[in-house]
């Protein structure tokens, strides 16, 4: 792949539209809306209620919803989970043609090669699975009993997301910067590690979100199990990392990554002990800020390096050199 | 005895093995101290104090050895309020758990005074130390001593009247004795082991960011003994708003030492700009183009205050006292990193 700062730049701007479209998620899941609008159409679906009838409608639909029969709500009250999750669709709506006019543009001019486009067109594919996989979440809505969406199809809604975003910030950074030579090949492995573990544990953290508090307990010690492995693993890398001569992007890289896992395990703590759903959303937020981070640092390493080791721990130059 | 021979002995005292057998030594001697604040910690946390009421600083190393001398001292701590008050029908066992906490307390006590002044004998006696650090580490051996002291001053105050605790300034004292004593005994130790300060450019920054960010450590610290010497957790409710780093209703400097929820406000916010201040200290030493100890002093402290900050609000949430004595040991370890830095940082230009 060769370097292309103006596909880098669109690329950059759909992992952006990727991190809006968790913040739209993460607030219907918050605000309990994940079920206000029980249809689903792609093209069409842009339009909003227009006049009383089509309002009506969308609310019938709605109250058919074991949701809505454990808890009634007025038209009013509907309107306010209806709108963010108007929004988030649209905001999915505007991605594909962020995606899908640039990319035609790029293509007509011959800018992208033949090999990226077809990693492109299957990113944007997952992108299209992904909203359909929402709508099968959305739908479960309409299944007695079932009062917010199963932490099955959330979870995995959400972790497609997140493998979406990776792919798509993976590709932005190597159009940005192809040949990565960073002299830091020992990080590597250690790197692999963050982001596989980042993802696991984000995983796991989504099906907590999901949980009711009730039932909560198991998945809740699963996630802060592999939040601590993470955690550890994650911290690790860093100072491994920093103890070595680095350039100041990794190196700088390395120090928000540390600073993010720090926040992101307060953040979770917090959540936790307030009980403040709100802050376990900004927890999530965090999450794919994170992620980003370490698949970047990961990113610097993945070229052509030299072997080096990191240095010895504990050699501090300058002591007993004094003459004898 | 001529000056050449003097000049002669002051270089040998100062030879590389010489100064790395001193170095080793006084840092055996920090560690012990460490050790000991966490044998304090865990004493406090027992509540075992106030067991032992008598200070015999060197018979006091027998423990009871027969069935009356037990009788005797647990008779003793009988008459005592907190053995009224918190204790009505305490066993002779149930003292005992009381007593050895206590007991082991002093006793190491001692064992830090005979490590440090029998190699200090020794290496004064083999002309292995400069002379001009023996009145230094006199002073400090002294101060050890009175550490000693401090410590029956605080023990003392718990006998009072209607007391079933030490008064918490005396355990700040006895605390904060400690921590300078420490302090002290680890930066001789830096420095016999690295005399000549290593020019550093563009390190004054850094040296100044460090020492504030130290300077803040040593007040959380100190209102973290109140915390502990008043038990403040105790008045952890995050339903209400206390002990989640806001300032409780009523908040004035008048309830400093008194109000828990006052002292346990205090010691988080200052927490809260102590972290802060570590974590721009290991920024600035990770970004700039300094040497290895620097860099490490710089992971070190970030890795330790992120550490002491979990450590601290799990202590909090979980009530685990245990957890309180690992709070307190690892303040002690990141105290250690700061000096550390402090002292690489001493050749430090603009």
């Amino acid at each position: 792949m060769k370097q292309d700062k103006v596909v880098a730049a669109w690329l950059f701007t759909l992992c952006f539209m990727v991190f809006g479209l968790v913040a739209g998620g993460g607030h219907a899941r918050t605000i309990g809306a994940g079920f206000a609008i029980q249809s689903w159409a792609p093209f069409t679906g842009f339009i909003p209620p227009l006049g009383p009838a089509d309002w009506a409608r969308q609310f019938a639909l709605f109250q058919q919803t074991a949701q809505y029969q454990a808890h009634p709500i007025s038209l009013a009250v509907y309107k306010t989970l209806f709108w963010p999750m108007f929004l988030d669709r649209c905001w999915g709506r505007l991605m594909a043609l962020v995606f899908l006019l640039p990319f035609g543009f790029f293509l007509w001019q011959r800018r992208i090669s033949f090999r990226l486009a077809a990693w492109l067109l299957a990113i944007f594919a997952a992108g299209g699975a992904q909203a359909f996989l929402g709508w099968l979440m959305v739908e479960t809505g309409r299944h007695p009993g079932t009062l917010t969406p199963p932490p099955a199809y959330a979870a995995t809604h959400f972790c497609t997301a997140m493998f979406i975003f990776s792919a798509l910030f993976w590709t932005a950074l190597t159009a940005h910067n192809p040949a990565p030579a960073e002299n830091a090949g020992f990080l590597r492995p250690w790197l692999n590690a963050s982001v596989t573990l980042i993802l696991a544990t984000m995983g796991l953290g989504a099906v907590v979100a999901n949980t009711s508090p009730e039932a909560r307990a198991m998945v809740q010690l699963v996630h802060q199990s592999a939040a601590t492995v993470t955690v550890l693993a994650v911290l690790a890398t860093c100072a491994l990392g920093l103890r070595a001569e680095l350039s100041p992007g990794l190196r700088d890289l390395l120090l928000t990554l540390g600073g993010l896992v720090a926040l992101q395990f307060l953040l979770g703590m917090v959540t936790l002990v307030l009980d403040a759903p709100e802050l376990g959303y900004v927890h999530e937020l965090n999450a794919v800020a994170l992620l980003a981070t370490a698949l970047a640092a990961r990113h610097k390493v993945s070229g052509r390096f030299l072997k080096k080791a990191p240095q010895k721990l504990f050699c501090f130059p300058g002591t007993f050199k004094h003459p004898v | 005895m001529s000056s050449t021979t003097l000049s002669t002995s002051a270089s040998q005292a100062a030879t590389p093995a010489n100064r790395r057998l001193v170095t080793a030594w006084l840092f055996a001697v920090c560690f012990m101290i460490w050790v000991m604040t966490g044998i304090g910690g865990f004493t406090r946390e027992t509540g075992s104090g106030l067991s032992i009421m008598n200070w015999d600083p060197i018979i006091g190393a027998i423990p009871p050895l027969s069935a009356a001398a037990w009788n005797k001292v647990f008779a003793l701590y009988q008459t005592i309020p907190q053995a009224q008050i918190l204790h009505p029908g305490l066993t002779l066992d149930g003292f005992k758990t009381l007593f050895w906490p206590e007991y082991i307390h002093r006793l190491w006590g001692r064992l830090i005074g005979i490590v440090f002044f029998v190699p200090l004998i020794f290496f004064i006696a083999t002309s292995r130390i400069e002379a001009r650090l023996i009145p230094w580490l006199v002073l400090l051996f002294i101060l050890g001593g009175l550490q000693g002291a401090i410590g029956w001053f605080m023990v003392a105050s718990g006998f009072f009247a209607h007391s079933t605790a030490v008064e918490p300034w005396r355990l700040s004292l006895h605390f904060s004795a400690a921590m300078f004593l420490y302090g002290a005994v680890l930066w001789t130790a830096l420095t016999v082991r690295n005399p000549t300060p290593t020019r550093i450019a563009r390190g004054r920054t850094l040296r100044r960011v460090t020492f504030a960010a130290t300077i803040l450590l040593a007040c959380t610290m100190f209102a973290g003994t109140f915390v502990s010497g008043t038990h403040a957790i105790d008045v952890f409710a995050p339903a209400h708003a206390i002990g989640v780093g806001m300032p409780p209703p009523g908040y004035a400097i008048a309830n400093f030492l008194s109000d828990k929820a006052t002292i346990l406000f205090n010691h988080q916010a200052l927490a809260a700009f102590t972290t802060l201040a570590m974590l721009t200290t290991a920024t600035l030493a990770l970004r700039g183009a300094y040497p290895a100890p620097v860099r490490d002093a710089g992971i070190a402290i970030a890795g330790l205050v992120l550490l002491q900050f979990a450590l601290g609000i799990t202590a909090l949430v979980s009530k685990l006292l245990d957890l309180g004595v690992a709070h307190q040991m690892n303040a002690v370890l990141l105290l250690t990193a700061c000096l550390f830095m402090l002292h690489n940082l001493r050749g430090a230009a603009r």
